[in-house]
């Protein structure tokens, strides 16, 4: 996708595009959260997974100074057509990617629920493939952002259908697992709320990717269309 | 909500609604120089329309076109069709008195007769109308109030026009152009040469005065723009690029030449 020529006031382009990085940046951290809260799971490390929990405010942090930049931009720039609907959608996604970042934390924090390493739990070996779409997907979306490109946007969109037939598959074989041992009943539910999240995370991805379409072309994304 | 879902069906009326003002394959010319070429563009009633575009597309043209002031001038022509009520005002049989009564135009720089502020507005009444000094005085308190200077100047009627600030004087142009009952304004940069508190009161005047008339202003104030018309024409080298809702023509226009102008990336 080409990005549109430049602003006659240069300063306004700035502006922008230190938006734009501001954004990525937020979806950097969200990402890394998810890898990182996946990587604590598996491997039971409570100690990383606190500091991952107590970084989450930084995304917190991100995100007001993306809100204010936003409406300083607003304010200053009175931004019209394409410019003022990426605006809003910068300030949307952050909203959303700081929610994404609460899921990897949420994530985390599940860490200390689970048994030690020696008790394994089968269906935690699911988890780590569906982290990997889920992740994948933030990255794609924000680079569909930063490119303004709807095709990308709409591919993102594709993708959360792989990630809920994963919570499904899960979803059912942890409840075959409870069922066969009441003892699994306690890890298997810490395993779908990890599950859960991550599934949720492809339905925030998806959002944003909607919200970088219409940024990019004005027009709704019709579910189901080409 | 429910205001939000009435400004879109506004919006969705207006684009439907019969047009006070037709042009048809207007083309224009400052004697060799062809200053508007083959423009089509419907005007709706009681609507502000707003035509923008880079200096030199032709806005200021367009207007001066609509009440036939071009006229005055030798060597500038326009051919083509620019039907008020569904008659061709550029038709010479057209009279002109008749236009210029039904047309009024409100200029970039507020321009008073250097007369006291009731003979200003009282000017044009008595051109046209003879009226009773009874009723000449509710005609002129009539438009004043309608121009929304009547309480600023209803003690000092007889002093002279120019003792007032820049935006009085423009609200007082306006009140002139009111006195004479006419269907369709014209405002040429209104409030280009007015502080942003004049400009305000002008504004929110437009706001009012849409109810009972069909305005065309040209500005070259995007925000201006935004703020008061209900409609948007974009106009670049004298040619019509896109016209719309301007809600559609400031947040997704349709022409990539529309969006650069009003996203200020032009050149």
């Amino acid at each position: 996708m080409q990005q549109p020529h430049g602003h006659t006031l240069k300063a306004f382009d700035r502006d922008l595009a230190d938006l734009r990085a501001l954004i990525t940046d937020m979806g950097s951290f969200a990402e890394a959260a998810i890898e990182e809260s996946m990587r604590c799971l598996l491997e039971r490390d409570k100690v990383a997974a606190e500091q991952l929990v107590e970084a989450d405010l930084q995304l917190d942090e991100l995100e007001t100074e993306a809100e204010r930049r936003v409406v300083e931009l607003i304010a200053l720039r009175a931004p019209m057509a394409d410019d003022l609907r990426e605006a809003i959608a910068a300030l949307k996604i952050a909203g959303v990617v700081e929610r994404i970042g609460d899921y990897a934390k949420n994530i985390a924090r599940r860490v200390r629920r689970l048994p030690k390493k020696h008790h394994e739990i089968e269906p935690l070996s699911l988890l780590p493939e569906m982290a990997t779409i889920a992740s994948g997907m933030v990255h794609d979306v924000l680079i569909a952002f930063v490119d303004r490109d709807p095709a990308k946007a709409r591919a993102v969109c594709k993708r959360d259908d792989a990630l809920d037939d994963f919570y499904e598959s899960i979803f059912r074989t942890l409840l075959t697992y409870m069922m066969e041992d009441p003892q699994n009943i306690g890890p298997s539910t810490t395993l779908l709320f990890v599950a859960k999240n991550l599934e949720r995370i492809g339905d925030h991805a998806t959002n944003i990717a909607e919200m970088v379409y219409y940024a990019a072309t004005g027009e709704r994304l019709v579910e189901g269309s080409d | 909500m429910i205001e939000l879902l009435d400004r879109r069906a506004d919006e969705a009326a207006l684009s439907t609604a019969p047009a006070k003002i037709e042009v048809r394959g207007l083309d224009f010319f400052y004697g060799k120089t062809r200053a508007l070429s083959g423009v089509d563009l419907s005007v709706p009633a009681n609507a502000v329309t707003a035509i923008i575009g880079p200096s030199g597309c032709g806005k200021s043209t367009l207007l001066r076109t609509i009440n036939r002031i071009y006229e005055l001038y030798p060597d500038q022509r326009a051919h083509g069709e620019v039907m008020i009520d569904g008659r061709n005002v550029l038709d010479p049989r057209y009279p002109l008195s008749e236009l210029r009564r039904c047309v009024g135009m409100v200029f970039q720089k507020p321009t008073p007769f250097a007369t006291s502020i009731r003979k200003n507005v009282a000017f044009a009444l008595s051109y046209y109308e003879r009226l009773p000094k009874g009723a000449l005085a509710d005609r002129i308190e009539d438009a004043l109030r309608q121009a929304a200077l009547w309480d600023e100047v209803k003690d000092k009627l007889d002093t002279s026009a120019l003792s007032l600030s820049g935006g009085q004087q423009q609200r007082l142009c306006i009140a002139r152009t009111l006195a004479v009952r006419p269907e369709i304004i014209l405002l040429d940069e209104p409030t280009s040469a007015l502080d942003p508190i004049s400009t305000a009161k002008i504004e929110e005047l437009i706001h009012e005065l849409r109810r009972q008339f069909t305005i065309v202003i040209v500005t070259h104030n995007m925000q201006q723009t935004a703020r008061v018309s209900q409609r948007t024409a974009f106009f670049h080298l004298g040619e019509l690029i896109e016209d719309g809702p301007t809600s559609q023509i400031f947040t997704n226009p349709r022409v990539e030449r529309t969006q650069d102008y009003i996203t200020g990336r032009f050149g």
